[in-house]
C-alpha cells in the first residue's frame, strides 16, 4: 500500500491538533461558478468502466443495440442503462460508432482491451514498447497521440488551477502488478500516459495544495518556487540542444510539464473553507483493499464534483479499474436487495458467460448507478444563470472495448450526459445512417467543449478486414445542436 | 522433428516474425537488421569496430533516487515511494522508451526537491562545510555550487553552469536571505534535468554514419565512448542502484575508467560491498516477479488456510530464500535450492517439519517436492485461479521469463475454460487437455507447450501446498516436452525440470537477455549482437554465476560506447 502523507505545505495544525484554515487574499480566492460573473465555464468528465459492454437485453453488439431512434422521454433504456432514468432528458445515446484506428487489427499483435484503451481517447494506432513483456503472449499497446480530454484542457485549462485532474479507483493495481498501457486512457503526447491518482486523500491534497498559508506566505512562497522552475526550465531547453531527437523529445515532454506547473503559480489557488469543504479528509479504507472499491470510489465522485463546483480544474477523468479488469465485485446485489455471489474476476465474467451471467449484467448496473450518481450530484448544483453544473458538463461514459465478449471495437458504447452547455441534442438516442469512426466522436467532444477543430487523431482507419477508408472532416451527425 | 515440436516453432516463428526489434530466444536476430548492422564494416561483428544500439537517456526510478537523495544528502524519508509508479518495458521499471513524465510527476519533484532542501538547509554549516559567518557567505557558496552540483550532477560543472547558479543564488539572497538563498539554489538542482536524469552528452567520436529515421529522414548516426564520469555512473547505477561514490568519482577523474580492466576492477569492488545486494534484489523481484499476495483473492470455502497471515509468511519466506541464495549469487540455488526458510506456523502449512518457534530457520526439502523459488507459495499462490491450480499462466511465466519465449497473444474468441463444478470427475489437467483436444490445432500449436509445462506444478495446489490428489485421482504431473531443444524429454514434476532448467543454454540465455534489459535500461536490438555474443560467452564459461554475469555487462560495447540518432552537430 502506497503510503500518504500531508506534507507541511498542504496542512498546518494548531496547538492543540487542530486544522487552521487561514483566510485568503480576495484576488486570490478561487474563481467560483456559482459566484463568477459572465459566462458559466464548461466541464468535461470522462467517465470509464472497464471490459465492455453487456447488451444482454438485445445480445446486439454496443450498448445501445434495439433501443429505438428518437427522443429518450417515454423509451425504456436497455437494463443496464436503466439507472440513468431519472436523468434521461439530459442524456444522448449514439450509436454506430466504431473505434477504429489507421491499424485497427494491429496484426494479431497487442491486447485488445489495451488497443482499445490506448486508442479510444487519442484516436490514433497504440504500439508497444520495448519489445515484447514478460507477458510475451499479451503486450500491453500505449496511445501514441495526445487524449481528447487533455487536448481540451490545453485548450480550456488556462484559468484554473488545475488544467485536469485524474481520479482513479484502483486503477493501477493490475493482476501482474504491472503498469502499463492497461492502466491508462489519458495521455499528454505520444508515449505520455498519464497516471491517475487512487489515493483519495492525496487528491485531496494535491486540489487543496496551496489553500492553508497566509497570503503574504503564499506570495512569497510562489514567488521562490516560480525562480527555482525559471531556472529549471532554462536547464531542461539548453540540454535539448545538445542531444539526440528522441531525448529532446523526452526532455520537452517534461519541459513543457514544468511550464505548466510554473504557470498554474498564477492561478487562484483554492482551499477547502473556500470550496464548502471539510478542512480534514480521511479515506474510507484503504484505496488497494478491493472490499473499499465502492467506498473509494464514492469518495472520488465526492471530490470530483468539489473540483468542478469549485472551478479547481474545468477537465476531470474517473477510471474505475482498468482495462481487462480482474476486480471481483463482492458487494453486488439484485433488483431485490439479495447478494449476488462474486463467482470470478470481471474480465473472465466476459469471456466465460457472453452475454447470459447475471453476474456480469449486475456489475454493468452497477456502474451506471454510479454514473448516475456522479450526474445526480452535478445536477444538484445551480449555476449562477440558473443552469445546473450537469447542464454545462459533458460527462462520456467510456469502456475499452465494445462488447466484452468478442473485443470488438464496432458500435462502441456512446453515452454523453449533460449538455456541454447546450451544445448537445440532449434527450434522444442518434442512430448514424452508416457506421461512423470514432475519431468524429472526440471531434464532436470538442466541439461541444468550444475546441472549434475539425479533426482528431488518424486521418484514415482500417476495418475489421484491413481495408482502409479516410475519415471525414467535421463532427458526428446529429448530435451538436449547431452542427450537421 | 515431430508434429508437436514443429507446430510450437510455428507458435513462436509467427509472432517473431512480427514482432519488430526482439531478438529471438536463441541467439539470432529475429528481424532483418542488415540496413543498420552493416553501417560500419559490412559485417556482423566481424570486426573491431564497437556497435551498440541507440541508448536512450534514463530518467532515475523511484529506488534509485530515493538512494541518491540518501547518498547526496543523507535523506531518510525515501521521498519517491510516492511518486506515480514507473510504466513496465520489456518487463522492467526501469526501461527509458517506457518512462515519462506527467504534471504529476513533476510536482512530485518539486514537492521533494523543497523539501529536501529544506531539510538540508537546517544545518548550514554542514551542508557548506563552510561556516559563513566566520568565513563569509559568497566565500561558502563559491566551494559549495561546484562541489556539491558535482555529487549532485555526477560531473564536475561546466564554468556557465556554476554562474547561472551563482546568479539564482545572488537574486535570491537579495530578495530574501541567505538561508533561502541556499535553499532554493539546492532545490534548482535536485529538479535539473542534469540530476533526474542520467545524461550523456559529448564523449570521443568512434564512427559517424547516416541512418533513416522513423520518418525517413536522413540523420547522423554517431558512435562515441562514454566518458569516464559517465562510466562512474553506468557501475554505480548498474551495481548499487545509487549515486557514485568518492572512490568511482576518483576513479573516473584520474582516468582509470578509461580502460575495461580499470572499469573491471571497479565492477568487482563495488560487488563485494554489500550494496549490491540491491541491485541483484531490484532484478530478481521483477525478473522474477513474484507478486505481493495482499490482494490475492482465494475462495474462503475451498482454501481458508490462505489467511492473511499466511500471505505475511510466504512473502518472508521469499525473501529470506532469495537474500540466502543471493549469498552464494548462483542461479542454480535460486531456481532449484531443495532449502527453504519456515517458522512452525509456515511449516505447518505446508506439511513440513521441523521449525518449532515463531522464529524463521534454515529447512531443508525433499528433493522431490523443493526446488528453489517456482515451488515456493508465493509464486504458486501468485499463479493461481481462485478455485484451482492455473497451470496456462505457470507455463507461460516459464516459458517467457525463463526461457525468453515469446508467445503470441490468444485470438479474441477463445472458448470458455470449464469450471472445477462443471466437470467435478476430472482434474484442472484434464479439464484443459479436454479443451485443447476440442479446440484443435490452433490452440494446441502454442498450448500444448505452455500448458506441460505448467502441469510440472500440478502437485502445488493454489495456495502452494503439496497435495497427491486432484479431483480424487492422484495428481499427474509427468511430461514430455518436445520442442524446446536440449531441454526436450520426460520429466517428473516440477523440480525435476528446474534441475534441467538451471543448466541449460535456454535459462543461461535468457538471463543474459533479461540482464541486459535490466542493466541497460532497453530491449536488445540487433546492433547489440556483439554484447549478447559476449555475454553468452561469460554465461557459458561460469554457468549460473551472477556475479560473473554482471562483471561482463560491465564489459562490453553497449557499456562502454553510445550511439546517438540524429545528435546535435
Amino acid at each position: 500500500v502506497k503510503p500518504f502523507r500531508l506534507s507541511r505545505r498542504t496542512m498546518l495544525r494548531g496547538a492543540g491538533g487542530v486544522f487552521v484554515a487561514l483566510p485568503v487574499l480576495e484576488a486570490m480566492a478561487p474563481r467560483r461558478a456559482n459566484a463568477a460573473v459572465g459566462s458559466v465555464p464548461k466541464r468535461l468528465v470522462i467517465f470509464y468502466s472497464p471490459n465492455g459492454t453487456n447488451d444482454q437485453a438485445t445480445g446486439v453488439e454496443g450498448f445501445s443495440g434495439g433501443l429505438p431512434a428518437g427522443p429518450l422521454t417515454n423509451a425504456t433504456l436497455p437494463t443496464e442503462a436503466a439507472p440513468l432514468d431519472a436523468l434521461k432528458h439530459k442524456l444522448l445515446i449514439v450509436s454506430g460508432v466504431n473505434a477504429f484506428t489507421s491499424a485497427s487489427t494491429h496484426d494479431g499483435q497487442g491486447d485488445l482491451h489495451s488497443i482499445g484503451m490506448s486508442e479510444l481517447l487519442t484516436g490514433v494506432k497504440s504500439t508497444y514498447v520495448g519489445g515484447p513483456t514478460f507477458e510475451g503472449a499479451l503486450p500491453p499497446m500505449v496511445g501514441q497521440g495526445i487524449s481528447v480530454d487533455q487536448h481540451i484542457a490545453n485548450a480550456v485549462g488556462d484559468e484554473t488551477v488545475r488544467r485536469s485532474l485524474q481520479y482513479g479507483v484502483q486503477s493501477e493495481v493490475t493482476a501482474s502488478g504491472e503498469i502499463d498501457g492497461f492502466c491508462r486512457m489519458s495521455y499528454g503526447g505520444p508515449g505520455q500516459p498519464l497516471p491517475s491518482t487512487m489515493d483519495p486523500a492525496e487528491m485531496f491534497a494535491r486540489m487543496f495544495a496551496d489553500g492553508d498559508q497566509g497570503d503574504a506566505a503564499l506570495a512569497a512562497a510562489r514567488a521562490q518556487r516560480r525562480s527555482v522552475l525559471d531556472f529549471v526550465m532554462d536547464d531542461f531547453e539548453r540540454l535539448e540542444g545538445e542531444v539526440g531527437l528522441r531525448d529532446r523529445r523526452a526532455l520537452d515532454a517534461h519541459l513543457t510539464a514544468v511550464r505548466e506547473l510554473e504557470l498554474s503559480l498564477s492561478m487562484p489557488p483554492a482551499t477547502p473553507e473556500s470550496c464548502d469543504a471539510d478542512a480534514m479528509f480521511e479515506n474510507d479504507g484503504d484505496p488497494l483493499d478491493p472490499a473499499a472499491f465502492p467506498a473509494i470510489g464514492k469518495q472520488h465522485m465526492e471530490l470530483l464534483r468539489i473540483a468542478l463546483s469549485c472551478d479547481i480544474t474545468r477537465v476531470a477523468s474517473l477510471q474505475w479499474s482498468f482495462a481487462r479488469s480482474t476486480l471481483r465485485h463482492t458487494w453486488l446485489s439484485d433488483a431485490n436487495g439479495n447478494a449476488i455471489p462474486a463467482t470470478n474476476i470481471h474480465h473472465q465474467l466476459t469471456h466465460d458467460f457472453g452475454s447470459s451471467s447475471p453476474e456480469l449484467s449486475a456489475i454493468n448496473v452497477w456502474y451506471a448507478e454510479q454514473l448516475a450518481a456522479l450526474a445526480g450530484q452535478l445536477d444538484a448544483i445551480e449555476e449562477v444563470d440558473g443552469t445546473t453544473l450537469l447542464d454545462n458538463s459533458l460527462v462520456c461514459w467510456c469502456t475499452d472495448v465494445a462488447w466484452g465478449y468478442t473485443h470488438s471495437f464496432e458500435n462502441i458504447r456512446v453515452f454523453l450526459l449533460g449538455g456541454a452547455g447546450g451544445a448537445l441534442k440532449t434527450g434522444q438516442h442518434v442512430v448514424l445512417a452508416q457506421p461512423e469512426p470514432h475519431q468524429k466522436l472526440l471531434v464532436t467532444l470538442m466541439n461541444a467543449m468550444g475546441v472549434a477543430e475539425d479533426r482528431f487523431g488518424d486521418t484514415s482507419y482500417t476495418d475489421t478486414d484491413g481495408a482502409m477508408f479516410e475519415i471525414d472532416a467535421g463532427p458526428l451527425p446529429g448530435v451538436l445542436s449547431e452542427g450537421p | 522433428m515431430a508434429a508437436r515440436a514443429r507446430a510450437f516453432r510455428a507458435c513462436i516463428g509467427s509472432w517473431l516474425s512480427i514482432s519488430g526489434c526482439y531478438v529471438g530466444a536463441h541467439g539470432s536476430p529475429a528481424t532483418a537488421s542488415e540496413d543498420a548492422g552493416s553501417d560500419s564494416d559490412g559485417s556482423d561483428g566481424g570486426s573491431d569496430a564497437p556497435t551498440a544500439a541507440p541508448s536512450p537517456m534514463r530518467r532515475l526510478t523511484r529506488g534509485e533516487y530515493n538512494r541518491t537523495v540518501h547518498d547526496l544528502l543523507g535523506d531518510a524519508t525515501a521521498p519517491a515511494d510516492t511518486f506515480p509508479a514507473e510504466d513496465i518495458g520489456s518487463g522492467f521499471t526501469n526501461n527509458a522508451n517506457a518512462q515519462s513524465v506527467s504534471g504529476l510527476l513533476v510536482e512530485d519533484y518539486e514537492g521533494a526537491a523543497i523539501a529536501l532542501a529544506e531539510a538540508a538547509t537546517e544545518d548550514l554549516a554542514a551542508l557548506l562545510a563552510c561556516d559563513p559567518i566566520t568565513e563569509g557567505e559568497d566565500t561558502c557558496m563559491d566551494g559549495f555550487i561546484p562541489a556539491f552540483g558535482a555529487r549532485a550532477y555526477r560531473r564536475p560543472l561546466v564554468a556557465d553552469e556554476i554562474d547561472r547558479l551563482q546568479a539564482l543564488y545572488q537574486a535570491s539572497k537579495t530578495d530574501y536571505d541567505f538561508t533561502t538563498a541556499v535553499r532554493l539554489t539546492v532545490q534548482a538542482m535536485l529538479q535539473s534535468p542534469h540530476f533526474l536524469y542520467r545524461v550523456e552528452t559529448g564523449g570521443e567520436e568512434v564512427t559517424r554514419t547516416t541512418a533513416a529515421d522513423a520518418d525517413g529522414k536522413t540523420v547522423d548516426v554517431v558512435i562515441r565512448r562514454v566518458t569516464g564520469y559517465q562510466l562512474a555512473s553506468r557501475l554505480s547505477y548498474l551495481l548499487w542502484s545509487t549515486m557514485p561514490d568518492d572512490e568511482l568519482f576518483a576513479a573516473a577523474a584520474s582516468g582509470e575508467l578509461d580502460t575495461p580492466e580499470g572499469v573491471e576492477a571497479q565492477a568487482r569492488r563495488m560487488l563485494d560491498d554489500t550494496r549490491s545486494q540491491r541491485a541483484f534484489l531490484t532484478f530478481l523481484s521483477e525478473w522474477l516477479y513474484v507478486g505481493e499476495l495482499d490482494h490475492t483473492v482465494r475462495d474462503p470455502e475451498l482454501f481458508p488456510e490462505f489467511t492473511p497471515e499466511i500471505r505475511t509468511l510466504l512473502a518472508k519466506e521469499r525473501e529470506l530464500f532469495i537474500a540466502d541464495a543471493l549469498s552464494t549469487g548462483d542461479l542454480a540455488t535460486l531456481l532449484a535450492g531443495d532449502y527453504s526458510f519456515m517458522n512452525q506456523t509456515l511449516a505447518s502449512y505446508y506439511g513440513v517439519g521441523g521449525p518449532s518457534s515463531d522464529e524463521f530457520e534454515r529447512v531443508t526439502l525433499d528433493p522431490q517436492r523443493g526446488a528453489g523459488l517456482l515451488t515456493q507459495g508465493a509464486f504458486l499462490a501468485n499463479y493461481a485461479k481462485p478455485n484451482q491450480t492455473a497451470p496456462i499462466a505457470r507455463g507461460q511465466f516459464v516459458l517467457s521469463r525463463l526461457a525468453c519465449i515469446a508467445t503470441p497473444p490468444p485470438p479474441p474468441d477463445i472458448p470458455a475454460l470449464p469450471e472445477p463444478a462443471d466437470q467435478p470427475s476430472l482434474s484442472t489437467r484434464e479439464r484443459l487437455e479436454m479443451v485443447h483436444l476440442t479446440a484443435g490445432a490452433s490452440c494446441a500449436a502454442c498450448h500444448e507447450t505452455m500448458d506441460e509445462l505448467g502441469f510440472l506444478f500440478e502437485h502445488y495446489d493454489a495456495i502452494g501446498r503439496w497435495r497427491e490428489e486432484d479431483a480424487n485421482k492422484p495428481v499427474d504431473s509427468t511430461i514430455e516436452l518436445d520442442g524446446m531443444d536440449e531441454l526436450d524429454g520426460h520429466y517428473d514434476g516440477a523440480p525435476d525440470f528446474m534441475r534441467a532448467l538451471v543448466t541449460s543454454r535456454q535459462l543461461l540465455d535468457c538471463a543474459v537477455r533479461q540482464w541486459f534489459r535490466f542493466g541497460y535500461g532497453r530491449i536488445e536490438s540487433p546492433l547489440d549482437l556483439d554484447t549478447i555474443t559476449t555475454l553468452e560467452a561469460v554465461a557459458a564459461e561460469h554457468p549460473g554465476d551472477l556475479r560473473e554475469l554482471v562483471v561482463a555487462l560491465t564489459q562490453t560495447d553497449a557499456f562502454a560506447y553510445r550511439t546517438d540518432e540524429g545528435a546535435a552537430q
